[in-house]
């Protein structure tokens, strides 16, 4: 059993009352809102940092929370990772990595996991290890602080804008260690955020929230490509898509990049064939082609079959396109009249020429 | 000179004010975890009521004490009941008044330290498995200890320097209850002039050296770079 239940939380200026949820087993689920809605007591609910909070809760065999009664943090076998990282300051990198690594290890199920060196090669720390907290950058703080929470070998990892305090630069340097956990960790992980950036590059569901109570939870391919969906209200439609690295042309400087059964070539990118990437295409970026031209400048030309239509005010439509063997939708942006010399219906297949592809990762 | 000078006075003052020391450590550090958590008017009233021993005379808190722990009083007769020897004239009983005596200058410090430090260390341990008492003992206690050397100095210092609470409850025996400063006083009445210098003078030099001390030690703990446990 996942980590489920139903709570409602009475603060002088704000309610929460989440309603009933259950979060998936694995994979990243972020807790996504505007500031105000919740996100965040949400997340101290879950991890027993509010002492008011009622209803119920339960993580795997564990309950957490049930007639106003509730397991002491140091009981549950969670991590918590702050906005600050909140390094102990009396202690050097090695002693707050530690620190939850000998808890754990003297506890009843005292089998460790996820290693020492395990996660110092992983979050690059190894030059850190005798150094003093207050000696350190804040990405540098911030790697140790995840490091710290993982070694406490937990079964669910609740994360709390982890980046929101960090400039542009400390963020770009986290983020791929962020992609990383994702990748190489068992357990679940709950990422509260309010960039909708972070979503797409690292959520495999999202659980959109307002003024304190849960409105949406889907996975990240409905949740980015929804028409109307929180994480783009203000932007022209665009669509995420995974792929994996399939190859690399080092002459043309291109990689091709392998999206359900198509293939995809983009500026080259370092990283290893069969690693997993995300990509932002444009739904402006894509002609629709009734066949493959012999001859074009587009590189990318894929196979698609048209799943929906959608009116847009602006006299243009927007197609739902689905690519064979992906979940992720594909969004093209066409004119009324585009739509009409096409004679475009849905479960016809198309050719789709996209223009540009930016990488997320 | 020197033989004809009763040290004695010395060494119980010390005495007392050790053992005032450590009860007020033991017992300030859960109040001030308590008040240093609890908010409104009732905090305001818990902080009144730590501070009074700074405001009211010695005399009045002496007063007081003597009426409730003597032999006729409810504190007295209960501690009677049990067949200890009674607590006025004796150093159980000083000891009693000197804890109550400077209770604000043990819980004040520590308050200021574990609001300062605030909750989020002690959250971030928990979420890391620390228990309560593993908590206190790995996180908290070793981000306030310059919180716990004031404390402790200020403490020791002020029960040496009491006078009027010791002469209420404590009375003025030679060898049991005659504490340095009551002696001085003694001696100074009985025109002994020789013997209030002696006594006067160690009591002088010895808390100049015990401060410095304490001074020296309390920059040498300063934790580099923070204040509490932030960042």
């Amino acid at each position: 059993m996942s980590l489920k239940g139903k709570l409602h939380l009475n603060l002088d200026t704000f309610a929460l009352d989440s309603g009933e949820f259950e979060f998936p087993k694995k994979g990243v689920t972020a807790i996504f809102g505007r500031s105000g809605s919740g996100k965040t007591t949400l997340l101290r609910c879950l991890a027993g940092l509010e002492s008011e909070v009622s209803g119920q809760l339960s993580f795997q065999d564990q309950i957490w929370l049930t007639d106003g009664r509730q397991t002491p943090i140091h009981k549950r076998k969670l991590a918590y990772v702050f906005q600050e990282a909140n390094l102990f300051s009396h202690l050097n990198v090695e002693d707050n990595l530690r620190y939850g690594l000998k808890r754990h290890k003297v506890s009843v199920d005292g089998e460790v996991f996820i290693h020492f060196d395990q996660v110092v090669q992983w979050l690059t720390l190894t030059k850190l290890l005798t150094r003093h907290s207050h000696t350190l950058s804040g990405g540098e703080r911030q790697r140790v602080a995840i490091g710290r929470a993982l070694l406490s070998q937990p079964k669910i990892l609740l994360m709390d804008e982890p980046m929101a305090s960090l400039d542009l630069f400390a963020k770009r340097e986290i983020l791929p260690y962020l992609e990383r956990l994702r990748d190489e960790l068992a357990i679940p992980i709950i990422y509260v955020t309010h960039s909708p950036e972070e979503v797409e590059r690292l959520a495999d569901f999202v659980l959109f929230m307002e003024q304190g109570k849960i409105t949406h939870f889907e996975a990240i391919e409905q949740a980015l490509n929804r028409t109307g969906t929180p994480l783009y209200q203000e932007e022209n439609p665009r669509s995420v898509l995974s792929a994996k690295v399939e190859s690399h042309d080092d002459e043309d400087g291109l990689s091709c990049l392998k999206v359900g059964s198509e293939f995809l070539w983009v500026p080259i990118i370092f990283k290893e064939e069969g690693e997993r990437l995300r990509v932002v295409v444009s739904a402006q970026q894509i002609s629709l082609l009734a066949v493959k031209p012999d001859k074009s400048s587009v590189l990318n030309h894929l196979t698609v079959t048209v799943k929906s239509i959608e009116d847009e005010d602006d006299h243009s439509v927007l197609v739902h396109l689905t690519i064979k063997n992906s979940p992720w939708p594909l969004l093209a942006k066409i004119t009324k009249r585009s739509l009409r010399r096409l004679e475009l219906k849905e479960g016809q297949e198309w050719i789709a020429a996209i223009k540009s592809v930016s990488i997320l990762n | 000179m020197l033989e004809s000078v009763d040290f004695q006075p010395l060494w119980i003052t010390l005495q007392v004010a050790l053992y005032t020391t450590v009860i007020l450590i033991v017992i300030g550090t859960p109040l001030a975890l308590w008040m240093a958590q609890i908010k409104g008017s009732k905090k305001a009233l818990f902080e009144a009521m730590v501070a009074l021993p700074l405001v009211l005379p010695p005399t009045v808190l002496g007063f007081y004490l003597l009426v409730s722990i003597g032999p006729e009083g409810p504190i007295g007769e209960l501690w009677a009941s049990f067949g200890f020897a009674p607590l006025t004239f004796s150093m159980t009983g000083l000891v009693i008044g000197s804890v109550l005596y400077s209770l604000p200058f043990a819980v004040q410090p520590l308050m200021q330290g574990f609001e300062q430090l605030g909750k989020r260390p002690v959250d971030v341990a928990a979420t890391l498995g620390a228990g309560s008492i593993d908590r206190f003992f790995s996180i908290i206690l070793p981000l306030t200890r310059r919180h716990y050397l004031v404390a402790a100095t200020l403490t020791f210092a002020h029960t040496v320097g009491e006078f009027g609470v010791i002469l209420m409850i404590g009375g003025n025996i030679p060898g049991v209850t005659q504490v340095a400063s009551i002696a001085v006083y003694d001696h100074v009445e009985a025109m002994e002039y020789s013997q209030a210098h002696v006594l006067s003078a160690i009591m002088l030099v010895m808390s100049l050296l015990v401060l410095t001390i304490v001074y020296g030690l309390n920059r040498k703990m300063e934790i580099k770079g923070t204040k509490g446990g932030e960042r």
